[in-house]
């Protein structure tokens, strides 16, 4: 506990005031400069912006508060056109003030140690319940099946010498729990985060959230104002030296994959505060450590596919009502979960500085050829250090190709991932006139011939294990096994243990297909790494 | 000398040596490093290349010729990469070793490396701590620059620093310079028309008629276009100064890869048409290595496919036209 009480998060009740002047302070005066450089439309543009959309949002509710809302909105649209640039000042540094304490949480030792120790549904409860008489009994071993691997000691030193932003993968909103029970398990301290709203709501998590340290992310509201501050906030944290958590994909992976697509906005906070700290004379090193989280099941993979599939995905960001809201689903998932072998896996990829360097235990930037780079170099301009806006994009978008390239690097591939592709990619091959919408309804009570599945698992198997060799991914231990026999039965075991259908059945010496969008939500984990644009070639 | 003003050139082929005189002529600073010691020497003793450069009788005074990488990279943010070549890996490792992440680096080279047609900004980024990179191409002629004709280039980064940098060291008064964001599809566009250049080589030497010419060049481009796509490539690019500029200047004045053509028309191929290809023909090595790349990714490219074959030896020249008039499977 000793390192962990060094962690600034124990700090956060003390700081909070600071934070929220500071966060205040800063968006309040970069948008007075932009208005008066001309580089924006100015603050009445901006409150007008955030009117418009808050109007938007609140004007279908029929809920009283709502409604006072919408009307609150609709005067200060009114009047900002009529009052003078000073009181738009006043107004937009009072909304950003009750921006900036809606967004930051608070810090409850006492609910961490309880989070931690004691509390049966909390934390430890769900995944470490050591000390747990009976109640969940399946659980009391879960902590032991639960791998935490990677730079862990690495990351422990960076935590001393600087702010760690952790960027994990995202399915499940299971993941903030557990990436929490992952750093404490792992003896590294406790990290701030964004978490969407729901989760400030749903019975399970809300009391954790609310007091361990993470910030509220309402994503219904889309003005620029609103994301400036909830940047700026997760900015100060880090400058702060905070440890941050973030999901760099911004939801739950709808698709099964890992994700390639990354929110920048938020990964560039890091290095905006890696400059600002240079610019005050007061450096502070930012690491970012990728974090991939493996699963061989999903808790929500039902919802989260049929969600990436429907063709309105007008409120694809935000769904309230998934299996996590349902006690008795997770109750189940985690009841099956301990029936596995191996039900998930934590791994913590090398670090990188917010240039995409790698770093090493000493917090040293390297390049590609191990040599030792000046972080500070790519900010420097010829009077100094300096935030430059599209330089600083750019910096952030191949941060951002590198991260997602760590996460190919350092997914695990399970039985369930390889089994999946097999069978999705011998559907296709099977029914050449059938589009992607085809296969997923009429893909379902179609047999495969076990011979044909086994020589398609076998192939996958091959080029899989060349390429964890190569460094390329990394496998679960019955995939790096290279028994075909073994991938199948265990696959099948996990295919029928939790899921509302089964999704590949024995069937003799073949197999039944199940529920095909859910295998090709497992089956999109392995592609990205060029198995179907081969076993193609290979079938046709 | 601050930092802010002059560029360092990092190469000593023509398009080093000819900018580099140029815009010392201007007066402001070029720090200019020669990968050979020999050519060093050379230069600082008789300050000209008559092997290079022979319309320069001496380079202009601002020019300072140095024996140490680092001084580039003390005297200069700006750097002018030129004459990389097919194998660059050792001398982007030097490079590696001198510039770092306040550097800005425009390179000059239109080949593309590996199985994944790597551009040399990807390389430059694998050898080296720079991450703000740019490339300069387009239709440019160091003895038009040196006689006063206007002449235009292409600088491309998603750098709008390093963009303005560059214009503000090569502000010559007979030099257009035209930016971009897209630095892999202005590096890719230069490199890959020199397919379509020898493919018009060869029509044009079987003299096959304008309507032939410009059909091709404007289906070739198509395919180029769709291979760029493949690499986050704008198609844009394609028809700019690097890409369609580059390929009207060769087939009217007869570059390297054009020349190629012409070689193969007139019934070259294989192990001899290697031997007698001109030195700076890039399509040669490219071709195979487009097609295959092509074949991975599930591309069409039937000029590329064709041309492949031809220079093989597997089917006659004429295979072009033929390919040319067949309707599209």
């Amino acid at each position: 506990m000793s390192e962990l009480a060094k962690s600034r998060l124990f700090d956060l009740n003390r700081q909070r005031d600071k934070i929220i002047a500071t966060v205040e302070e800063r968006v309040v005066s970069n948008h007075l400069q932009a208005a008066w450089d001309n580089r924006s439309q100015g603050l009445e543009y901006v409150l007008n912006e955030a009117a418009y959309f808050e109007m938007l949002r609140l004007e279908k509710s029929r809920k009283k508060r709502h409604k006072e809302q919408y009307a609150t909105w609709h005067d200060l649209a009114v009047k900002v056109g009529q009052q003078a640039e000073d009181e738009n000042a006043e107004l937009l540094a009072s909304l950003v003030r009750d921006y900036a304490r809606d967004i930051v949480g608070t810090f409850n030792p006492w609910v961490f140690r309880l989070a931690t120790r004691v509390i049966p549904f909390g934390l430890n409860a769900f995944f470490n319940a050591k000390r747990l008489p009976g109640l969940l009994s399946e659980v009391h071993t879960l902590s032991s099946k639960v791998l935490v691997h990677g730079e862990i000691e690495r990351l422990q030193r960076l935590s001393q010498r600087g702010s760690l932003v952790v960027v994990p993968t995202h399915s499940s909103n299971m993941d903030s729990i557990l990436v929490g029970w992952a750093l404490e398990s792992a003896g590294l301290p406790p990290v701030t985060y964004g978490a969407g709203k729901n989760l400030f709501r749903a019975p399970l998590t809300a009391f954790f959230m609310r007091n361990l340290g993470a910030y509220k992310v309402d994503r219904r509201l889309r003005h620029s104002l609103y994301k400036d501050v909830l940047k700026t906030v997760s900015q100060v944290f880090i400058e702060e030296g905070f440890h941050s958590l973030f999901f760099p994909g911004g939801t739950r992976s709808r698709s099964g994959g890992v994700e390639q697509h990354l929110k920048l906005g938020l990964l560039g906070s890091a290095l905006n505060a890696f400059t600002e700290r240079l610019k005050l004379g007061r450096p502070r090193r930012v690491y970012i450590c990728p974090l991939t989280i493996n699963y061989h099941l999903v808790l929500e993979a039902e919802t989260l596919i049929d969600d990436q599939l429907r063709a309105d995905g007008r409120h694809r960001y935000i769904i309230e009502d998934d299996e996590f809201s349902d006690l008795g689903r997770v109750v189940q998932f985690a009841s099956n979960t301990m029936r596995m072998d191996n039900p998930l896996c934590l791994h913590f990829a090398p670090p990188m500085d917010p240039f995409g360097n790698l770093v090493d235990d000493a917090g040293e930037s390297h390049d590609e050829r191990g040599r030792r780079v000046d972080p500070t170099r790519y900010v420097e301009t010829d009077g100094g250090y300096a935030h430059d806006v599209a330089r600083d994009k750019e910096y952030t978008r191949w941060l951002g190709e590198r991260v997602a390239e760590s996460f190919r690097q350092h997914t695990l591939l399970f039985s369930v991932h390889v089994v999946a592709l097999a069978v999705f990619e011998l559907l296709r091959m099977r029914h050449r006139q059938w589009d992607l919408f085809n296969t997923l309804r009429f893909g379902r009570g179609e047999l495969l011939d076990g011979h044909a599945l086994a020589t398609v698992c076998e192939h996958l198997l091959d080029w899989m294990r060349a390429d964890a060799s190569a460094g390329k991914v990394l496998l679960g231990p019955v995939v790096a096994s290279g028994d075909v026999r073994r991938l199948l039965d265990e696959a099948c075991r996990y295919f029928t243990m939790y899921h509302s259908a089964p999704l590949l059945l024995r069937r003799g010496d073949d197999f039944e297909v199940g529920h095909v969008p859910t295998l090709y939500f497992y089956s999109n984990r392995a592609r990205g790494y060029g198995y179907t644009r081969r076993l193609r070639r290979g079938l046709t | 000398v601050t930092r802010t003003q002059g560029i360092g050139i990092i190469g000593d082929d023509r398009l080093a040596l000819g900018f580099a005189h140029l815009v010392a002529q201007r007066g402001r600073s070029v720090t200019l490093f020669s990968p050979s010691a020999e050519r060093r020497a050379a230069l600082r003793a008789e300050r000209a290349d008559p092997g290079a450069l022979p319309e320069v009788g001496r380079l202009d005074d601002g020019v300072q010729v140095v024996d140490d990488l680092q001084e580039v990279a003390r005297a200069s943010r700006l750097v002018l990469l030129s004459g990389l070549g097919a194998a660059p890996e050792a001398a982007l490792e030097r490079v590696g070793e001198a510039l770092d992440g306040s550097h800005q680096v425009v390179h000059a080279d239109h080949l593309l490396h590996g199985e994944q047609l790597e551009t040399a900004s990807a390389l430059i980024r694998r050898y080296t701590s720079v991450r703000q990179i740019g490339v300069a191409a387009g239709p440019l002629h160091i003895g038009e620059l040196l006689a006063g004709k206007p002449n235009a280039c292409e600088v491309a980064s998603p750098f709008p620093d390093l963009l303005k940098r560059f214009k503000r060291a090569l502000d010559l008064p007979n030099l257009r310079i035209y930016e971009s964001r897209d630095l892999v599809g202005v590096e890719l566009g230069a490199a890959l028309v020199q397919i379509v250049a020898l493919a018009i080589g060869i029509t044009d030497a079987t003299e096959a008629g304008a309507a032939a010419h410009a059909t091709l060049m404007v289906r070739g481009l198509a395919e180029l276009c769709r291979v760029g796509a493949a690499l986050d490539a704008s198609p844009d690019s394609f028809i700019g100064l690097a890409g369609l500029g580059n390929l009207l200047d060769g087939a009217r004045r007869g570059s390297p890869d054009y020349d190629l053509g012409r070689l193969v028309a007139g019934g070259v191929v294989g192990e001899v048409l290697r031997q007698r290809a001109p030195a700076e023909a890039t399509s040669l090595r490219l071709i195979p290595r487009v097609r295959a790349f092509a074949r991975e990714r599930d591309l069409r490219v039937p000029m590329t496919a064709t041309l492949d074959e031809i220079l093989a030896g597997r089917i006659t020249p004429d295979a072009v036209l033929a390919e040319l008039m067949s309707p599209s499977r």
